[in-house]
């Protein structure tokens, strides 16, 4: 008996389908059997049974693929499952320097002892640091003149928990952690019967019998961890004490942004050598020796959906996308770009690895501060800091063997921007501005393409402010201006040549010829004029348009950052201040060129009207 | 127009027939609905949401509204029992004092018999 058609499988036409069927079979109206009726409700039953069914069908499938899987438990289970490990939080790291006081305190003895991983607060952030020496602990004697040390100091504080092993293979444990500290993804330690275990990446990386074992992110948050089968890793007899130190932290919170005024105290005492408690701060003079900073939150969801495929199988830093994924799930850095050579004469130059990173400077904004008022420097990694991205791959220790790892330094080409807006009537110029600069700050901030930076971003970012009615807007390049504003003084003498940049008269060496000549034919040449004959010249045009193309967007050259930048002159000797202001020539410039009238007909109606469209 | 339907009165009910597994009867099936519908919590049937009248909330209270159960059962009735039009059916709320405690009656009468007596 055919009682359902294979043409009809959706739900409604399924409970349709039952419905006449129960009617023909019956001989009476469908409306008899409803969910009153004893019938009738064993039907509607059976009928949302199967909706649940199919729901619960449809949702496993959606939750089976990386692409539609929503659930951050399926998410974080699929990238596992991908070899993936989402990364942990970062702890923000940095030094300190203690140096005595001159008082001495009423003590036994001369020496202050300093336990490893003692606690320290820091007054601007409010968290907990922990002090990292490289033996148990630090010895300090007081009676030596200018006594000071300096040691590592981590974000967060060491917490461990312990399991008992029942000697079976394959042993997994989860470690569970507080709502809202993260687990470090470095410093972490196991321990079995007191002994230091290994960590390693993979079953495969574990030796026979090797006291090692696995650690990896948890599905649920935590950490999961896993013992081998004695021929991959050592199996931990039963009974033994397991215990899992680990450092918890509160991410990208514990960098410290304002390294002049930071402030530390003590929250763990000293000792003397009766073992009596010292305060260490009426003692010890504390100062940052080294930025505490390079902290990171735990890898997003997105972050993970979007990399995961991209994860190397064997654990390795092999290829330049792994590098990207590697450096992108720490969430550290605006803008990464990384790419090798090929030279066949220097064949071991495919070995290296060029790295350019633009931190992400939005973490590194101090009150009142934006992308246009911050020193430039920000904007480049400080030596220290690619120390410690080097050190961040090697203790991956996924790097292989023969890469080099190199970094470029970006170049900044210079730009300022001029914005002409319109603004509703009655609304206060100086909110719409601070609010464009706002809006553009933000942008400007997550920049990340590599092709080129378009005028209509710009505009749809700055879409919506209230007040604003219409924005038109161009670029002027620091190069072009600079170059130029050295052809316009190109005269009869040679004098001002020098101002002509050495990499455009080497690869247009002609034209700076062309247009003396051309200048030589006329007499009495104006500005327009000369411009006119400057632009005349197709290498000119060319030189141009590697800066800012036909549509008016920026061009982003290889290894090139668009800056936003004031601090030089274009070609008619106007000079833009490297800060913002409202009244002079800057970084960014608003012209506010009309006040758009409510009153005016319909047109505000129309302007609502058209936005919603 | 009759229909067929799974008998439903329960064992202990006095007019309760041993053995009759299905029910022919216009009268006996729009009972069974009513029932169902006097007895059922709503939410209690997966799918039908507003099924049912929640009787027992009015089992601690001490206020009650007398239209509002009225209008409530009335409500299920178009809803649920669609040959109930082609009967009359009464449906009178009374109270009674009991002791230290007040007892709901609810009767209900279909062409002026009376086949549901429930005290709540």
């Amino acid at each position: 008996m055919n009682y359902f058609k294979l043409s009809k499988i959706k739900f409604d036409e399924l409970s349709t389908e039952v419905t006449d069927f129960i009617q023909s079979v019956y001989k009476n109206t469908k409306n008899m059997f409803t969910a009153a009726s004893p019938w009738g409700q064993i039907i509607v039953t059976l009928i949302n049974l199967s909706q649940k069914i199919f729901y619960y069908i449809e949702d496993s499938i959606t939750e089976m693929f990386m692409t539609t899987a929503s659930r951050p438990n399926s998410i974080r289970g699929l990238a596992i499952l991908a070899g993936h490990n989402p990364t942990r939080a970062i702890s923000a790291s940095g030094s300190l320097m203690i140096s005595h006081n001159g008082i001495i305190p009423n003590m036994s003895g001369p020496t202050i002892t300093i336990k490893n991983l003692s606690r320290l607060k820091n007054n601007d952030t409010g968290l907990i640091y922990t002090a990292v020496f490289s033996e148990e602990e630090l010895k300090l004697n007081l009676f030596q003149p200018g006594e000071k040390r300096m040691f590592k100091i981590y974000q967060g504080y060491a917490e461990s928990q312990k399991f008992t092993s029942n000697g079976n293979l394959y042993q997994s444990f989860n470690v569970f952690t507080k709502l809202g500290l993260y687990v470090d993804q470095f410093m972490i330690s196991v321990y079995v019967n007191g002994e230091k275990w290994g960590i390693k990446d993979s079953f495969l990386d574990l030796t026979y019998n090797e006291k090692a074992c696995i650690i990896r992110t948890g599905i649920n948050g935590g950490l999961d961890l896993y013992f081998g089968n004695n021929n991959f890793g050592l199996v931990p007899p039963p009974g033994a004490e397991i215990k899992v130190e680990y450092l918890l932290n509160n991410g990208e919170d514990g960098n410290i942004i304002n390294s002049d005024s930071a402030s530390f105290e003590f929250l763990d005492p000293g000792y003397d050598s009766q073992g009596v408690e010292i305060d260490l701060n009426e003692i010890f003079n504390i100062y940052l020796a080294t930025p505490v900073n390079f902290a990171s939150n735990p890898e997003p969801l997105f972050l993970t959906k979007l990399i995961a495929p991209n994860t190397s199988r064997s654990f390795v830093l092999a290829n330049t996308s792994h590098y990207f994924s590697f450096f992108e799930k720490f969430q550290l850095f605006s803008y990464i770009d990384i790419f090798t050579k090929f030279d066949y004469a220097r064949p071991w130059l495919d070995n290296i690895v060029y790295c350019l990173l633009i931190p992400d400077i939005s973490k590194r904004y101090r009150k009142g501060e934006n992308y246009f008022t911050i020193p430039e420097e920000y904007f480049k990694l400080t030596d220290l800091e690619k120390i410690k991205i080097y050190n961040l791959v090697e203790q991956s220790g996924k790097k292989i063997i023969n890469s080099i790892l190199k970094f470029v330094d970006p170049i900044f080409k210079r730009y300022v921007l001029y914005l002409y807006v319109k603004t509703w009537e009655g609304y206060n110029k100086d909110n719409v501005y601070n609010s464009i600069i706002e809006r553009l700050s933000s942008y400007f901030s997550s920049f990340k393409r590599k092709d080129i930076l378009p005028k209509s971003d710009i505009i749809a970012s700055l879409e919506g402010i209230d007040g604003l009615d219409s924005v038109s807007l161009f670029f002027i390049s620091e190069d072009i201006e600079k170059v130029i504003s050295a052809l316009l003084k190109l005269n009869t003498s040679d004098e001002n040549l020098n101002d002509i940049p050495e990499s455009f008269k080497n690869s247009n060496p002609s034209v700076v010829d062309k247009i003396r000549t051309e200048f030589k034919n006329y007499n009495n040449l104006d500005i327009d004029m000369k411009l006119r004959i400057i632009f005349s010249q197709l290498e000119i045009r060319q030189f141009a348009a590697d800066y800012i193309d036909i549509n008016g967007d920026i061009v982003i050259q290889n290894g090139t950052i668009p800056l936003f930048r004031g601090g030089w002159k274009d070609r008619v000797g106007t000079t833009y201040l490297s800060g913002l202001s409202k009244n002079q020539n800057c970084a960014v410039n608003v012209i506010f060129t009309k006040e758009s009238s409510r009153q005016n007909s319909d047109s505000e109606i129309r302007y609502s009207y058209n936005k919603s469209l | 127009m009759s229909y067929n339907e799974i008998y439903f009165r329960d064992p202990t009910d006095p007019k309760y027939r041993k053995n009759v597994l299905e029910s022919d009867s216009k009268l006996e099936n729009l009972i069974t609905k009513i029932k169902m519908i006097l007895y059922t919590r709503k939410g209690e049937v997966l799918g039908q949401p507003e099924l049912g009248m929640n009787l027992d909330d009015y089992l601690f209270e001490s206020k009650y509204n007398e239209l509002q159960i009225r209008d409530n059962f009335y409500t299920q009735l178009a809803k649920f029992v669609p040959e109930s039009s082609e009967f009359k059916i009464d449906y009178d709320v009374g109270i009674k004092s009991e002791g230290y405690h007040n007892v709901l009656v609810l009767n209900i009468k279909i062409d002026d018999v009376k086949i549901l007596d429930i005290e709540v």
